[in-house]
């Protein structure tokens, strides 16, 4: 029987381990930015933070936010922007 | 800049704002003028309460748009080609805004409203696109010999029925004003009107296309009814105009409830056919259009939807949901590129 499951990275990751200090005023955004991520895209919001992303696709839309642009998107179902 | 929604039915052309202002007018133009001694003094109010047409003067030619059969002969258009304009249409819009707006020259973003079969039909973006050449651009005439114009600046053409899924759940400027569960739930409209029978289902702001549909079984099965009841106890047929009126009279005689019953239970199986066993799914079911005034009709859909709900004047609620989706074009056109304008 073959083996299962993912095969082995040839290389084992880096593991590294930090550990934030926020401010909750100063570093309000951040903490508030970490918090709201969703589950398990912590690490890839660091990472792409990291690297320059815009971070915003990271975080959950607000509701309100949802609603209005659900609003506009059926406002388009049949007429689409001239 | 003020936000209007537009249904054009074939019953009734109904125009509303966004701060809840309707004006209802027949959908029947005729050339002609009213005599002046009939119209000497008339003032808006005292025009629609004498149920006198409007007289909207176009280049050389004046047609009487509304309320016409005594004045002259009206031109009936029930075909799909009018949406796209023409003097009629053009006569019609100009008399519902003067109903609306009074005398003076007006700004808009409009919202308007289209059967759902026709939106649904081979040629439907042939004919959004000839809506808003006919819409988009200025409106001027003479309503009553008073000078009238309107610039629409902006227009989305929409399903009629989402008009009154809007009128439920939209405030004057456009933003939902119910709570979000209410949003994210599956409610279906539907749709009466004088010659079309619209079902529509929304679910967290997405057309549900299984449970949307658009057939012809509107009003006029029980006017054609009425006309063949009459013609057989009476020897006499109304046209269709005439036997919608009647019936709008005189509903609760019993060969108007009889022609209503008919009509009713055509209406009922075409929604439990379209509805199917979602209709337990749904948190509300919106009934809307001017078949909905019918008691026969709207007692028989209460039946069969426990959940439905009536708005406070179903023939207008189309339109008025339709003018508060207009205020968002305008809020857009604040915030930022609106991308409507012609």
């Amino acid at each position: 029987m073959g083996r299962r499951g993912r095969r082995p990275k040839p290389q084992r990751p880096v593991r590294v381990v930090v550990t934030l200090s926020l401010d909750p005023v100063r570093d309000g955004d951040l903490v508030e930015m970490l918090t709201r991520a969703p589950s398990g895209t912590r690490a890839a919001l660091v990472k792409a933070a990291l690297r320059g992303a815009d971070l915003r696709a990271f975080l959950p839309v607000p509701e309100e936010e949802a609603i209005e642009a659900a609003l506009d998107r059926l406002g388009e179902s049949f007429d689409a922007d001239v | 800049m003020i936000a209007i929604g537009i249904d054009p039915g074939f019953g009734n052309f109904k125009i509303a704002d966004a701060s809840g202002r309707v004006a209802v007018i027949p959908s029947t133009v005729g050339v002609g003028e009213i005599a002046p001694a009939l119209e000497t003094g008339l003032g808006r109010r005292r025009r629609e309460a004498s149920r006198l047409p409007e007289a909207v003067r176009l280049g050389n030619l004046t047609y009487l748009a509304g309320e016409v059969e005594r004045y002259a002969r009206p031109a009936d258009r029930l075909d799909m080609d009018r949406f796209g304009g023409g003097p009629e249409m053009e006569a019609l819009l100009l008399a519902a805004a003067f109903r609306l707006l009074g005398e003076g020259e007006f700004e808009a973003a409009a919202a308007v409203g289209l059967p759902v079969h026709v939106l649904r039909a081979p040629d439907a973006a042939e004919t959004v696109s000839s809506v808003r050449r006919w819409l988009v651009g200025e409106h001027r005439g003479e309503v009553n010999g008073r000078s009238f114009a309107l610039r629409i600046r902006a227009v989305r053409v929409l399903a009629q029925p989402l008009g009154a899924f809007f009128a439920w759940g939209l405030d004057g400027s456009g933003r939902w004003a119910r709570p979000s569960t209410d949003f994210k739930a599956r409610v279906a409209v539907i749709d009466v009107g004088f010659n079309t029978l619209d079902i529509f289902a929304v679910e967290a702001g997405e057309v549900i296309q299984r449970f949307t549909q658009g057939g012809t079984v509107g009003v006029r099965r029980a006017a054609e009814r009425l006309a063949d009841l009459m013609r057989a106890q009476r020897g006499w047929a109304p046209s269709l105009r005439e036997a919608d009126a009647w019936l709008r009279g005189n509903g609760e005689e019993e060969i108007g409830r009889q022609a209503l019953e008919t009509a009713a239970s055509e209406i009922v199986t075409f929604c439990e056919q379209a509805l199917g066993d979602t209709a337990p799914l749904l948190r509300a079911v919106l009934l809307t259009g001017g078949g909905i005034a019918f008691a026969p009709i709207r007692e028989r859909l209460m039946r069969r939807f426990p959940n439905a709900v009536v708005p406070a004047d179903p023939v207008t609620a189309n339109a008025l949901g339709l003018a508060r989706f207009a205020a968002r074009l305008i809020r857009e056109r604040k915030d930022g590129p609106a991308g409507t304008e012609a």
